[in-house]
């Protein structure tokens, strides 16, 4: 018996009905690519680790010589969920789809990551314009 | 404020990293500018964790890379060799469980592997707070920091495991710690009720890339404990962080220009 043509796999694999959380975050690199009129870039950066993916979404300034900050980072296994979303000082789980969109949303529309998206903005358009809060000095 | 001031000018200090500013970094510089001989400068960063403050212009000091916990600077002063200053203050132990703490020194080698290949050099510092001891696995192992107590062996550049390179770092906190090193056992004093209590930690660190060693002044390393008349220590001998700060100054020379 010839085993060279020898195909032990399914005819096909299933269907796959789940977005990868990949591939949600790299649409939300487009949109603000998109909403700042290429003004900041989003860049999607992944990265395994002892079985674990790492996707960082990052907001690129092309005009501050392509300065990169990682807004946040989303962590999962080999299957999808649950996933992990590490944003500022925070930690959140998503344990489907829906979850991680859910908390993609807040995260995107929370202060921190206006300040960020803001400030990038900002220096971007104009150098002289980065301000900051007056706050109490500790000395 | 004053006390900062009078450290700057008693060491002649060309650059400034704060943690915990805890004010506007802008409103923070006005200050300083009030009081210091030599005016400091200011670099945009997104990051609000670890501030620089420095004597040469803020453009030769231009943030590449961050994230809430790093900030990586391209040093290139003029007629001098460029390298990469990355400032840390990673998430304290309190809140953050050892994994994590891996997972986080884990992510800032990667952000220095990116940040060394856009500027295609390996002369790369790494400074600040990190909440991890030198003897910790998350700094001595190969997918953590790979930084190593002795300069021979970060010397050697790399090392393969399982036919994947790591770079070294050298970590000369080692030298720093323990009742018998010239200064502090450390930079923070912690008395935990566990089992576990190390007192005194080395949080406070700077690592260097083997293709900085030539310009780093080893001698010059030390933790601050007093300013002219004033001890930055308790009468128990921790750090005040009543009057001054829970961490203790970390000072040392980077002589860029060899034979200085």
């Amino acid at each position: 018996m010839d085993n060279n043509d020898l195909d032990l796999w399914p005819a096909d694999f299933g269907e796959i009905s789940t977005t990868s959380p990949a591939s949600i975050l790299r649409k939300q690199a487009k949109a603000l690519t998109e909403r700042t009129n290429g003004v900041l870039r989003g860049d999607v950066s992944s990265r395994s680790s002892q079985g674990t993916f790492h996707h960082s979404l990052y907001v690129v300034a092309p005009t501050l010589k392509n300065y990169k900050y990682r807004l946040l980072k989303v962590s999962h296994g080999i299957g999808f969920y649950p996933a992990t979303i590490d944003f500022h000082d925070r930690e959140m789980n998503a344990f489907d789809e829906d979850d991680l969109i859910q908390a993609l949303r807040t995260v995107l529309h929370s202060e921190e990551a206006k300040r960020v998206i803001q400030a990038l903005l900002s220096q971007s358009n104009d150098p002289e314009s980065f301000t900051e809060d007056d706050d109490d000095l500790p000395f | 404020m004053r006390p900062l001031v009078w450290l700057t000018e008693e060491l002649d200090t060309e650059v400034l990293i704060l943690a915990e500013l805890g004010a506007s970094p802008r409103r923070f510089l006005s200050k300083l500018n009030k009081l210091a001989s030599v005016p400091y400068h200011w670099t945009f960063s997104i990051n609000t964790r670890v501030h620089l403050f420095t004597r040469a212009p803020s453009d030769f000091f231009v943030a590449i890379r961050e994230t809430p916990y790093i900030s990586i600077r391209h040093i290139r002063l003029p007629a001098q060799p460029e390298f990469l200053l990355t400032m840390v203050h990673l998430p304290s132990q309190m809140f953050v469980d050892s994994p994590s703490r891996f997972g986080e020194i884990s992510e800032l080698a990667t952000e220095i592997a990116e940040a060394e290949k856009s500027v295609g050099h390996k002369r790369t510092l790494v400074v600040g707070d990190f909440n991890v001891s030198p003897f910790e696995p998350a700094l001595v192992s190969a997918t953590g920091l790979h930084a190593v107590m002795t300069s021979t062996i970060a010397e050697k550049g790399s090392r393969t495991i399982r036919g994947r390179s790591y770079s070294f770092f050298y970590n000369p906190m080692w030298n720093l710690m323990g009742k018998e090193s010239p200064g502090p056992p450390g930079s923070y004093f912690y008395r935990r009720s566990d089992h576990v209590s190390y007192f005194w930690n080395t949080f406070d660190q700077v690592l260097l890339r083997p293709d900085l060693l030539p310009y780093f002044d080893r001698k010059s390393l030390r933790f601050i404990s007093e300013i002219g008349d004033s001890s930055l220590l308790t009468e128990a001998g921790v750090p005040n962080s009543t009057e001054y700060s829970d961490h203790l100054p970390l000072v040392f020379d980077l002589r860029l220009q060899l034979g200085d």
